[in-house]
């Protein structure tokens, strides 16, 4: 027996030595793995300073250094239902309860649901998910061995004592919101886990967690104001300094609320820039969200977290015509006093265009055109200036494409340029008004920008500086192109002027110069349009010779009145004035004499 | 009644330095993952570091006693030591202390009869086999009391409930089977039953499912997976990196709440995070040689009695400390299992012990089966060590030589090559047929 059973061994266990060698390998390869072969951002440095699996994020400050965004900590509150078995069954429940009845006392909650927890299978239970460090700290206080605590109110949890293995705390980063809903779109939101989605917060999302240096590396670094250094640097070292300024962003906020609310709108939106940077100075959307608490909106309704100004885009309307004279005046078609004869109606391509009161108004200048806001002229104006011309000048402005705004999820847009075979004769005409073409209201706004800025195209952004570890880096100025000559931007403001002293006065404000342009698009619906349903937007900047900010304003189908002249006007005489004050922008009067000195 | 040290080689050294580095570490890397807990349940850091020590000692002295008694004594007090095991097995169903769900310790969670149950299952099952011989090729010699003994062992084993024991159980008892020589048939029908038995045994349970379920989830990423245990393992593994966060430092995988049980169950997630990769693969190393030397025992060993004896007891040792890893790591489902030497635990680390004690006896090669017997007070009398080199062992040694004939001296001789080298003899005792 021996013989046969030592002959075979030897196989044997070699088949036996391959199946562990093959085992071995596999295991070293999966530790290999996890702990070589991981991208870095899983690695997270030892010690008790790592109290979470997330890495810390930068904190997000406005243009004044006021907190937008930032990390902070809360504490879990654990308990481990199996570490109360010692002493035998009985004596565990009513050890059980005793912790129960403290628990619910300092955390402010019911007995009962602390109970539950302490009866749950396995070694942990959370009994609370988010408490301050003065709670964790008065748990701790509670601890065998430590000094019980003092006071009248602590005399009656005197009794309360526990193991740090019966209850601990466990501390874990969140991201706050300090103001809320306040800026939500632009911000966006981030996951228990970390990651950031949508806005500002997606699109710096390796900088803020410190992975990537500043996208400026060689732009010279400054010291960061005493102002800032309050909240900065954080624990993750990178942090971001908006274009936003805090007050405009109130303002507008609470101008959108108001006029959203008056005029029974679904929804709208405000964005603020600076034309001679394209730094936006306020962007603001109805219907938001608190960033805090945005799991509350996951499922029923995602399509909130989406920023209007930038990743949903609508039809323009007549202030697009803005850019339709624009590219008259600037190709040398047409001048502010071209005259052109308004029949009432244009037949193009089999399509049949009215202006928006149905009516003929006879001879007209193209400043009329634009204060009458006639669609008939300006589709006049487009076809003297011919397709090839007006696309051109669309192309030019930003139409079609992204502005390239630091901000996740930014769309094209849609326009349909003659070279495409979706392009008709009538779309030309449609076009000049403003229908058939899509636009974000960031581009809109942005090539409004383009003719207070004395028609040079900015590149929109919010970033204002990159701080890394203290020291920050100012995001330059992006110039795109100069879309039109200054002369025409000149000539063009003057109409723009006209418009609304000659037809909205509740968009003037009082001591500055005003250019806008108001419009009402109706709302697409498959392939015509909506009989009711209108976009109200008023696109203006102030003061008209020196502007120091542009703004648009869309009203997603009011109730009150379906006219932009009517709803939308209205909202920029309101917040002007403000923004003004808050811009230290002096009337023009006092300004021109400060400049003649 | 005699010693048979100058009869008998040395023992495996190498194996020796193995279990001792293990132990050494072990110790450390305990010490580093249980202080916090230890101040958690309200005792001094050093808690669990002492009474593991403490452990050590008691299993160095079963190690010995191991070590020193002759092979033909367990042989012998096979059965009963498998029936009091049976009966403790039952004792802990019965009367045992519920912690953590489950009955699987005796005298208030002092005593684990199923750490136990491992090393008597060997010594039995190995002198089990042993004696079947050329009979284990027949279904009714082999197979079925085989699977009725393992079925009944693992089944106690399997109802505490201690599924992962039990599975360690038919692991080892199978490849001892295997290595008995049994028919590939037999091993084929054999393997088919464990893996039914397993399947039904996870597959009819929601909490079987549950792991399964974790567990795939697992596979595919295991930060993802929303298991407390296995994401906080997967974890800490990850925070270690390559070198680790260094041993003894202030690690996030042991503070409460992280790493479930950082001393026994998840004690391999706490050496990748202070040891990193290098410390990990290191300890790996380390079983992978305990291996290779166990089976080069059993292959050295001289009759079937011993070889199986070594390949069963290391076959335990490995598969334990590959299942404990494997599960830290997530390759397998969750399931508690203690590494072996390193794992705070008195039983285990006793009956480790007590194993590679045993291994240690087999690799001085000889038998303890030809040898007269030596009794119990014998072999825990140090001094008698001694007494063992006289002459008229070596004389009772040469005449028991004679009688069992030249051809088998020879033929053992020529087996065993080199264990006869190392030992300085020219010839090996013989082997009884």
């Amino acid at each position: 027996m021996l013989d046969r059973a030592q002959g075979r061994p030897a196989l044997r266990l070699r088949i036996l030595q391959i199946v562990l060698a093959v085992i071995i390998l596999i295991l070293a390869a999966r530790l290999l793995e996890l702990q070589a072969l991981r991208p870095e951002r899983y690695r997270v440095s030892g010690g008790v300073a790592a109290q979470d699996s997330r890495p810390p994020l930068g904190t997000i400050l406005d243009i004044n250094g006021q907190p937008l965004a930032a990390d902070f900590f809360l504490w879990k509150v654990l308990v481990n239902p199996q570490a109360f078995q010692d002493e035998g069954g009985r004596q565990a429940e009513e050890e059980k309860q005793r912790v129960a009845l403290c628990l619910a006392e300092i955390l402010d909650m019911p007995a009962g649901e602390i109970l539950n927890a302490l009866h749950q299978d396995g070694v942990y239970a959370i009994v609370h998910s988010g408490v301050s460090l003065e709670v964790a700290e008065e748990i701790e206080r509670h601890y065998q061995g430590e000094t019980p605590p003092e006071g009248d109110e602590a005399q009656a949890l005197a009794g309360c004592r526990w193991t740090r293995g019966q209850v601990w705390t466990s501390a874990y980063r969140r991201r706050f919101y300090p103001q809320g809903e306040f800026l939500a779109h632009l911000l966006g939101f981030v996951t228990p886990d970390g990651d950031s989605y949508y806005g500002v917060g997606e699109k710096y999302q390796e900088f803020l967690r410190g992975e990537t240096g500043s996208p400026l590396r060689r732009q010279k670094a400054h010291t960061l104001p005493a102002d800032f250094s309050i909240y900065l640097p954080s624990e993750a070292g990178h942090d971001l300094i908006l274009t936003i300024d805090r007050g405009i962003q109130f303002v507008i906020e609470r101008a959108l609320a108001r006029a959203v609310q008056s005029t029974g709108a679904e929804g709208g939106s405000i964005i603020v820039m600076d034309p001679a940077t394209g730094a936006i100075l306020g962007s603001a959307s109805i219907p938001e969200y608190d960033p805090n608490t945005y799991w509350r909106h996951s499922e029923e309704n995602p399509a909130i977290f989406i920023d209007p100004t930038i990743s949903l885009v609508y039809e323009p309307g007549s202030v697009f015509k803005i850019v339709t004279v624009a590219a008259g005046l600037d190709s040398g078609a047409v001048t502010p006093d071209s005259v052109f004869y308004d029949p009432g109606q244009l037949e193009a391509g089999g399509h049949v265009f009215q202006n928006a009161d149905r009516q003929s108004h006879g001879e007209v200048t193209v400043t009329e055109i634009l204060v009458h806001s006639l669609n008939v002229g300006v589709a006049q104006v487009g076809e003297k200036m011919g397709p090839e011309t007006f696309y051109k000048y669309v192309a030019r402005f930003g139409f079609g494409r992204k502005t390239g705004v630091d901000l996740a999820h930014e769309v094209d847009g849609l326009v349909k340029f003659p070279d495409s075979r979706y392009w008709s004769l009538s779309d030309l005409p449609a076009n000049t008004f403003g229908q058939g073409i899509s636009v974000t209201p960031l581009q809109m706004v942005t090539a409004v920008a383009a003719v207070a800025n004395g028609g040079m195209l900015m590149r929109p952004h919010v970033v204002d500086m990159l701080v890394e570890d203290g020291q920050a880096i100012k995001v330059p100025p992006v110039a795109v192109a100069q879309v039109i000559r200054p002369e025409t931007a000149r000539l063009l403001t003057e109409m723009l002027v006209t418009v609304v002293e000659q037809g909205f006065s509740r968009a003037r404000v009082e001591g500055y110069r005003v250019a806008g342009k108001s419009g009402t698009a109706q709302v697409p619906v498959g392939d015509r349009y909506h009989e009711e349903w209108t976009i109200a937007s008023f696109a203006g900047f102030a003061p008209a010779d020196d502007p120091a900010f542009v703004c648009l304003i869309k009203l997603d189908k009011p109730k009150t009145s379906p006219w932009g002249g009517q709803v939308a006007a209205p909202v920029f005489g309101e917040i002007a004035p403000q923004i003004l004050r808050i811009l230290q922008v002096p009337p023009d009067a006092e300004r021109q004499s400060l400049e003649e000195d | 009644m005699a010693y048979r040290d100058q009869a008998r080689g040395e023992p495996d050294y190498v194996l020796i330095m193995v279990v001792a580095t293990l132990i050494v570490l072990g110790l450390l890397i305990l010490y580093s993952a249980s202080y916090v807990l230890a101040i958690s349940e309200g005792e001094k850091p050093a808690y669990f570091f002492l009474r593991q020590a403490a452990w050590t000692a008691i299993g160095l002295g079963a190690l010995y006693f191991m070590y020193r008694m002759d092979l033909r004594f367990w042989r012998r007090w096979a059965i009963p030591i498998m029936g009091f095991t049976l009966l403790a097995l039952l004792a802990v169903l019965i009367v045992g202390d519920e912690r953590l769900g489950a009955r699987r310790t005796l005298l208030n969670g002092h005593i684990q009869p199923s750490e136990m149950a491992k090393l008597a299952l060997v010594i039995y099952v190995a002198t089990w086999l042993a004696s079947k011989g050329e009979r284990l090729q027949e279904v009714n010699y082999g197979l079925v009391p085989f699977a009725c003994l393992l079925g009944l062992v693992a089944g106690l084993i399997a109802l505490e409930p201690d599924r992962s024991t039990a599975f360690l159980v038919v692991v080892i008892g199978l490849t001892m089977f295997f290595m008995a020589g049994a028919d590939w048939k037999q091993l084929a029908i054999g393997l088919a039953g464990t893996a039914a038995s397993f399947a039904a045994l996870l597959f009819l349970s929601d909490y079987g499912k549950r792991r399964i379920e974790i567990f795939s989830q697992a596979l595919q990423d295991p930060l993802a997976v929303d298991a407390h245990q296995v994401r906080e393992a997967i974890l800490a593994l990850i925070r270690g990196g390559m070198l680790g966060s260094g041993l003894g430092s202030d690690t996030l995988g042991k503070q409460p709440g992280h790493v479930v049980l950082p001393h026994s169950d998840g004690i391999f997630a706490i050496l990748g995070e202070e040891t990193g990769l290098i410390g990990g693969l290191i300890i790996v190393a380390l079983y992978a040689l305990l291996a290779y030397r166990g089976f080069r025992i059993a292959c050295q060993a001289t009759d079937t009695y011993g070889m199986l004896l070594a390949t069963g007891i290391t076959v335990w040792l490995i598969a334990q400390a590959l299942i404990h890893i494997a599960v830290v790591i997530a390759l397998i489902p969750v399931t508690g299992m203690t590494l072996p030497f390193i794992s705070y635990g008195g039983s285990s680390l006793v009956s480790c012990l007590a194993g590679v004690g045993l291994l240690l006896n087999i690799s001085r090669g000889g038998d303890g089966l030809r040898a007269e017997e030596v009794t119990l007070r014998e072999a825990l009398d140090v001094r008698r060590r001694d007494r063992g080199t006289r002459v008229s062992a070596a004389d009772r040694r040469r005449s028991a030589a004679q009688r069992n004939g030249r051809r088998a001296a020879r033929r053992s001789a020529s087996r065993t090559d080199g264990a006869a080298g190392r030992h300085g003899q020219g010839t090996r005792p013989p082997v009884r047929r």
